[in-house]
């Protein structure tokens, strides 16, 4: 169990660094976005004379934005479920429940975070059609995305272990 | 085993509690596996960031934004004084205020949560003062806030618009009748209850002079929705384009008018929108990666043929969706239950002559109702949250405006004009 604790203190540490970076990142990108969209309105409607790159570049910042933010939201429990179950069942089966479900989304995330970084290294061959970069500065997005959801998922599983074998509360 | 197989393990993965971003990543995922089909997974992954890279899309953190801005600029409070210098004078003044405050705010937003939350806090300790029950401000409050997503702009609505491949602004044209009509018709119960119970008057009649100058008040807030919904409806910008105006617009108002927010409160505001959004947007992203497979896997027509084989009748079909996504969404909240059920459900329907937009109100309508049903609306959650009263309680107490919802329902279902007329006279449709 000492092992497990271990992991959780430094899972929890990487988990509370993504957040407070991703969310100081997160809202500026937020900023620019609407800022984009706006240039992009009084170009058109006022100057008549629409830019090229707006709207990808917009699209862009919303990608980061969500892959910025996917891993705290997951963590604060946003995502979300029919937990009637889970709530209803004594508190053994319950917390067993919980630990599958988590090594399920682990899975899914491990496999979503395999494929996303083959994503990024293809992304280079593609460049983005209205500014000069490749996409895979997009796609890195996405692995970012994945990974930091990854972590906060195998920090769940071990608390939910933990729960089953010493009998706390879940957080 | 065939492909098939992926939809009752999609059904029994959410049911035990699956987060549905998971799930419906999940059953496909684990059914193409099984399969030897490993070589469509990478197509899976492609389809949810396809799902995701979308200029439409973005209206859904903006309104988001907009919203939550307005509610901390003190918007709010400008809107119930205005309904209370209208409405403050007859009996059951309070209640009535409190559901005509929910459709001037379902103008600004397009979130019954928000609506239940900004005018919950302050206009349930203000019931309750006056003399109402507790719980049944709270239930007034939960059952009127599901007019939000109901009149544009609305969450909902873009993201049924966007999965369903129809315009969002012949949605938001569609919604505008329906929304108002579920206030007149929880006006309607409210006056029958006011003068049943005897309900208590809130204020003594305003005069034109105090009127006015409660609507200056909300002028510019109001002026909110004419900007959005005439730039959309009109044709002059996109949902995305009017969503980003509209934040721009609620921070000058709450900045520099109303001074009521200050710039240092902004980071958290935009990060409150950015984490509810993101929430959504990989839905709607697991939600398109699921699409694909359903249409791989035919199982969209087996389904067809099953519920075509169950009546004749459309309109017996229709009674019989509407139990079912009543039911859903006494479950599930509107937004995953549409984007589940809408790819499902809508070409059952669109196939049997059914207008795209008229099925996008039944099920958009039908589901947002569902955010107060009992035993997971969240809305009751929020509402049970602001005014300390626990949900069971409320649950109670909302019963007969719940009725009333249903009946509009039902009324939205088999008279279509009142959904279409909007946006057949506007041209949005034929």
């Amino acid at each position: 169990m000492r092992a497990v604790d271990k992991a959780l203190g430094a899972l929890g540490w990487i988990n509370d660094q993504a957040a407070r970076i991703g969310l100081g990142i997160a809202w500026v990108l937020v900023a620019v976005m609407v800022a984009t969209i706006l240039l992009q309105v009084f170009m058109r409607y006022v100057l008549n004379n629409a830019l090229p790159w707006p709207e990808e570049v917009a699209r862009a910042l919303m990608i980061w934005m969500m892959a910025l933010v996917a891993a705290p939201a997951l963590r604060r429990g946003d995502f979300v479920a029919i937990t009637l179950l889970p709530d209803s069942l004594p508190n053994v089966l319950s917390r067993l429940l919980r630990l599958i479900l988590t090594c399920v989304a682990v899975a899914i995330l491990v496999v979503l975070s395999d494929i996303s970084i083959d994503f990024f290294q293809r992304g280079f061959r593609t460049r983005a059609a209205s500014f000069n970069l490749p996409r895979a500065w997009v796609y890195l997005a996405m692995a970012v995305c994945y990974f930091t959801m990854l972590f906060v998922t195998i920090e769940m599983a071990l608390k939910h272990l933990k729960a089953l074998f010493v009998g706390e509360k879940p957080s | 085993m065939s492909l098939t197989f992926f939809l009752p393990l999609f059904l029994i993965l959410i049911l035990i509690g699956m987060p549905i971003f998971f799930a419906m990543l999940a059953a496909p995922g684990s059914m193409l596996m099984l399969l030897d089909m490993d070589r469509d997974i990478p197509l899976l992954f492609r389809n949810i960031y396809n799902g995701i890279d979308s200029f439409p899309l973005m209206a859904i953190p903006f309104f988001m934004l907009a919203g939550e801005l307005m509610n901390r600029g003190g918007i709010t409070l400008s809107l119930v004084h205005f309904s209370q210098s209208l409405l403050g004078h007859i009996r059951g003044g309070l209640a009535h205020v409190n559901i005509f405050s929910s459709m001037l705010f379902a103008g600004l937003s397009g979130s019954a949560v928000a609506d239940t939350s900004a005018l919950g806090s302050m206009l349930i300790p203000a019931m309750e003062k006056n003399g109402y029950k507790r719980k049944f401000a709270a239930a007034i409050t939960a059952a009127s806030s599901v007019i939000g997503p109901i009149i544009p702009p609305s969450g909902i609505m873009i993201i049924y618009a966007y999965t369903m491949e129809v315009s969002v602004a012949a949605l938001f044209a569609a919604g505008l009748v329906p929304g108002l009509l579920v206030g007149v018709a929880l006006m309607a119960i409210t006056s029958v209850m006011a003068a049943k119970y005897d309900f208590p008057i809130a204020s003594k009649k305003a005069s034109w002079r105090e009127r006015g100058q409660a609507a200056r008040g909300a002028f510019l807030p109001l002026l909110t929705p004419v900007i959005i919904l005439g730039g959309i409806l009109g044709g002059i910008f996109t949902p995305t384009e009017a969503s980003a105006i509209a934040v721009a617009y609620a921070l000058v108002l709450s900045l520099f008018i109303t001074r009521t927010l200050k710039f240092k409160e902004l980071p958290e505001i935009f990060n409150k929108a950015a984490m509810a959004s993101a929430v959504v947007l990989l839905l709607v992203g697991a939600a398109i990666a699921f699409k694909t497979v359903v249409s791989l896997s035919h199982v969209a027509e087996d389904l067809a043929q099953y519920v075509l084989g169950l009546s004749d009748s459309v309109y017996m079909l229709l009674f019989l969706i509407n139990i079912l996504l009543f039911v859903v969404g006494m479950f599930l909240d509107a937004g995953p239950a549409i984007i589940i059920l809408g790819p499902i459900l809508g070409p059952v329907f669109i196939s049997m002559g059914i207008d795209p937009v008229h099925f996008a109100i039944i099920m958009s309508v039908n589901l947002t109702v569902g955010l107060a049903t009992p035993p997971m609306g969240l809305v009751l959650f929020v509402a049970s949250s602001v005014s300390g009263e626990k949900v069971e309680t409320i649950s109670r107490a909302i019963l007969p405006f719940l009725a009333v919802e249903i009946l509009v329902i039902f009324l939205i279902t088999y008279f279509p004009a009142i959904s279409m007329t909007v946006p057949r006279l506007l041209g949005l449709v034929n």
